[in-house]
């Protein structure tokens, strides 16, 4: 249980966080204004402080600003939840001292994952001794990985994006490969812009200007079309995820298939990973030595997937073989469906012309189960 | 996700400004409100005002303001729903297509979607109905005189009187 804080001057948004926060077990406290909030945070302790940015006293830049100039409260962790959500608040915010930024109308899971991930952090800044002013980030991040050519990871992931996009989200997909996207390729999209138009340390104007938008809706960082020596470096591909969660819900990456520095980083901040595999040997033996090389790279709360993708009609090994193989039967089970085959070939993914059709359905419901889960 | 009840919040980009404020809308919703012939202002509650060389910085707090529909440029919102009424935001029911799209006012650069019945009609779309704004879909606004500043939403409403082009867009073409 931690002590927070909150200082929002909104009248209907105070008893909402309280009641909000107290159902996750924390012991909130309230205040209505900037001053009243400083005054609370400077006579007693408080493990985290979630502050709104417009407030008609002092607003919350100015709040962060005096927090972090007084030994104090110099390093309490901070969430802002504000309705602004331009680009220019979120850097604003970060440069007066936020270590989290997430939008209103809040979703609860967000904020108890962003006090969760502070408080953690907060705990190992005491043991070492060193502050803990590192912005988190905001969002889920789904990486689907295929280190064996040809098991339907570009389709997973353009399904997955749609899918969460048809429901309500705000998505990303993110293109990482370095030897010629296929996402842009699927969705038809130009690839005039990509991620090799991004800085070495892109903010989150650069990150904007480098989205194509598909008709659907979807917004993609995509992959440059011919094949380059590398991908993005982790450093760049950890800014450029932490500038998408600002302006998305959920970040779909398909991942590079080879364990660069961005596939890392994507691995490291993954809230998910899928992993693909086909019922074939080659793909079974990698699907094995990825599950063996994500111990040590991914998130310990990562909920890894094993998906087994049938991209032919017959399956070159049986269930009960790749069972025993995997250790256990696999997360999802996409069937054959012969009419992916042609909707890729038309530029027209399952997810968008055919929702109903066996792909996106059994990728919608799984998605659907997941987040019963959670 | 939790909604506040009776009023959008927005952030009402003028020539000068930003306001980022509530509006209470009707049951006609946000789009209703705009289009109303019957009158030329907007209620503003709760304002925060920036000037858009510094748009992150608040200058001032208003409890209430008044604003003349006339001298907006844009509104951005950050959810497609707080429009209103789907029948009402889109125009009815039948199926529309997106249009990428690339509109400039005096002060912005906007690239988004726009919602067509059938073909792109620039005179439909700037002069047709009675609609004071174009909405322009999972948009970015960028300013003109300083590009660093951008601008994004779900939708965009763009004021007709202030497009001075509008132009198709490459499929895709960001």
């Amino acid at each position: 249980m931690a002590k927070i804080l909150i200082v929002d001057d909104d009248p209907d948004m105070r008893p909402l966080m309280r009641l909000t926060l107290a159902k996750l077990g924390h012991q909130p406290s309230l205040a209505a204004t900037g001053t009243e909030g400083l005054r609370m945070a400077e006579s007693e302790p408080f493990d985290l402080m979630v502050l709104d940015l417009m407030m008609p006293d002092i607003d919350g830049y100015e709040v962060m600003r005096r927090l972090r100039a007084n030994p104090a409260t110099k390093n309490l962790p901070i969430i802002v939840l504000t309705a602004r959500t331009q680009a220019a608040d979120y850097d604003s915010a970060i440069e007066s001292g936020a270590d989290a930024y997430l939008p209103k109308p809040f979703d609860p899971d967000a904020l108890n994952r962003r006090i969760g991930e502070l408080l953690k952090r907060a705990e190992a800044a005491k043991d070492t001794g060193t502050p803990a002013a590192v912005p988190a980030l905001d969002g889920l991040v789904t990486v689907v990985l295929g280190f064996r050519g040809g098991v339907g990871a570009t389709t997973c992931a353009v399904t997955m994006a749609g899918t969460l996009l048809r429901q309500g989200s705000r998505v990303c997909l993110v293109d990482l490969a370095p030897s010629g996207g296929h996402v842009a390729l699927q969705l038809r999209l130009s690839t005039g812009v990509t991620w090799r138009n991004l800085p070495a340390a892109p903010d989150t104007t650069a990150v904007a200007q480098a989205l194509v938008r598909h008709d659907s809706g979807l917004v993609v960082l995509a992959a440059p079309s011919q094949p380059v020596r590398q991908g993005p470096s982790a450093d760049s591909f950890r800014h450029t995820l932490e500038a998408l969660q600002i302006f998305f819900t959920q970040v779909v990456i398909d991942a590079a298939p080879l364990l660069d520095g961005a596939t890392e980083a994507a691995i490291a901040a993954a809230d998910q990973i899928m992993v693909m595999c086909t019922p074939e040997v080659g793909a079974v033996h990698s699907t094995i030595g990825t599950l063996q090389a994500l111990g040590g790279l991914r998130r310990p709360q990562a909920r890894v997937i094993v998906v087994l993708n049938q991209v032919t009609p017959e399956a070159n090994l049986p269930a009960s073989a790749i069972e025993k193989a995997l250790g256990g039967p696999p997360d999802l089970v996409i069937p054959y469906d012969r009419q992916q085959a042609l909707a890729l070939a038309h530029g027209t993914p399952l997810i968008f012309s055919q929702p109903g059709a066996l792909l996106p359905a059994t990728v919608g419901n799984f998605v659907s189960q997941l987040r019963q889960k959670v | 996700m939790l909604a506040s009840r009776a009023s959008v919040h927005v952030d009402l980009l003028t020539p000068g400004f930003r306001i980022s404020c509530r509006i209470n809308t009707g049951p006609s919703g946000l789009f209703g409100l705009l289009n109303d012939v019957n009158t030329s202002l907007l209620e503003l509650e709760d304002a925060y005002y920036s000037r858009l060389t510094q748009p992150a910085k608040i200058v001032s707090h208003l409890d209430s303001a008044h604003l003349a529909k006339n001298n907006l440029t844009l509104i951005v919102l950050s959810r497609r729903e707080d429009l209103g009424p789907q029948g009402l935001a889109r125009g009815g029911y039948t199926r529309l297509l997106p249009v990428p799209v690339l509109v400039t006012t005096a002060t912005f650069e906007i690239q988004g979607s726009i919602e067509v019945v059938a073909k792109f009609d620039p005179s439909q779309l700037l002069m047709g109905g009675t609609g004071r704004f174009v909405n322009v879909y999972n948009a970015s606004a960028l300013m003109a005189a300083n590009p660093e500043t951008v601008f994004s939403g779900a939708v965009i409403l763009v004021s007709r009187s202030a497009v001075e082009m509008v132009a198709h867009q490459a499929k895709g073409k960001a």
